[in-house]
């Protein structure tokens, strides 16, 4: 298909996650930790994608959250992400997020939680000994 | 605060890439002398947002990227403590602020300290959905500090000639057996 993106792939730094976006699959990955000064600088690129991907999607799509720490900055830029995702509800397509935590872990698992009372994309909460 | 509770300190200007080596030197230390990971985990991101708080805003003299060999250093450094007492960890972060920053942190930490839990819950998801996002961050770095320590947090600003002000900052994150922590545990 000729307007569909290509894959989304960035590697990890020690404050920025791997980001590898698969638009065939369906499948997002979110990997690492997310603690750039600016997160803005970082997310736009990966909001411009989504914003292209949304538009010619699969039927369903999963965003592999698995992170062991985001600061506030980046906080705004996750949200934006979901809120994006949300237009594929509207196109009647199949969207989640897997949120991984560590066990022992309060703090990421409530983030989940509260990012799930503020988008309409379903979140389901996973936990794993070791992210 | 006596030298035994200290696990880290430093003075000086603060850079992106200080920033990386402080961090990656308390996350060694934390593993290395904190069992439990709840408290690991908000220590060094109460940390991460001190710090990045002190390098958003200070003023331009403080923060560089790459110093050069002969370069005047600034008059006033930015500070940072981090430490271990009978309260938990203790954070102390400084740096110098103009007035209007001053003012506005002034408001800002008294609002945010007169908050219930509830409340500031409430007020950082508020801010996080509807806030601006500028090149500065999102502001919700000290609600988040607040919200992963034992609030209230402690600030002073104190005046340095001119337009200036040293502000400084102190913040508990108290471990599973602490005083603080039982405290809470009773409210």
């Amino acid at each position: 298909m000729n307007d569909m993106v290509k894959k989304l792939e960035i590697e990890a730094t020690p404050k920025t996650p791997m980001v590898d976006f698969d638009p065939e699959s369906g499948v997002l990955k979110l990997e690492g930790r997310s603690i750039p000064e600016n997160a803005f600088q970082f997310y736009e690129p990966i909001l411009q994608w989504l914003d292209e991907y949304v538009n010619n999607a699969p039927p369903s799509t999963e965003l592999v959250f698995k992170l062991d720490y985001f600061n506030t900055s980046s906080s705004k830029a996750l949200l934006s992400m979901f809120r994006k995702l949300e237009k594929l509800l509207e196109a009647g397509k199949q969207v989640k997020i897997k949120w991984y935590y560590e066990e022992g872990d309060e703090d990421m698992k409530e983030a989940g939680i509260g990012y799930s009372n503020l988008v309409k994309v379903p979140i389901e909460l996973v936990e794993v000994p070791e992210l | 605060m006596t030298a035994n509770n200290i696990i880290l300190m430093y003075k000086g200007v603060i850079s992106r890439a200080l920033i990386d080596s402080l961090l990656q030197l308390t996350e060694s230390k934390l593993e290395r002398i904190e069992g439990v990971k709840r408290v690991r985990k908000r220590v060094f991101s109460v940390l991460v947002e001190c710090l990045q708080n002190v390098y958003l805003h200070s003023p331009q003299e403080v923060k560089y990227e790459e110093a050069q060999a002969g370069d005047v250093l600034p008059r006033y450094s930015a500070l940072l403590v981090l430490g271990r007492d009978d309260n938990g960890y203790f954070i102390i972060t400084g740096n110098p602020v103009d007035s209007e920053k001053a003012r506005w942190l002034q408001n800002h930490i008294e609002k945010l300290n007169s908050m219930s839990r509830e409340e500031l819950e409430n007020f950082y998801m508020q801010m996080m959905s509807e806030g601006g996002w500028d090149e500065k961050g999102a502001g919700l770095g000290l609600i988040e500090i607040i919200r992963k320590s034992q609030g209230p947090i402690e600030y002073s600003l104190e005046p340095v000639d001119g337009n200036f002000y040293f502000f400084t900052l102190k913040v508990i994150v108290p471990t599973e057996n602490s005083q603080a922590s039982q405290q809470a545990q009773n409210e």
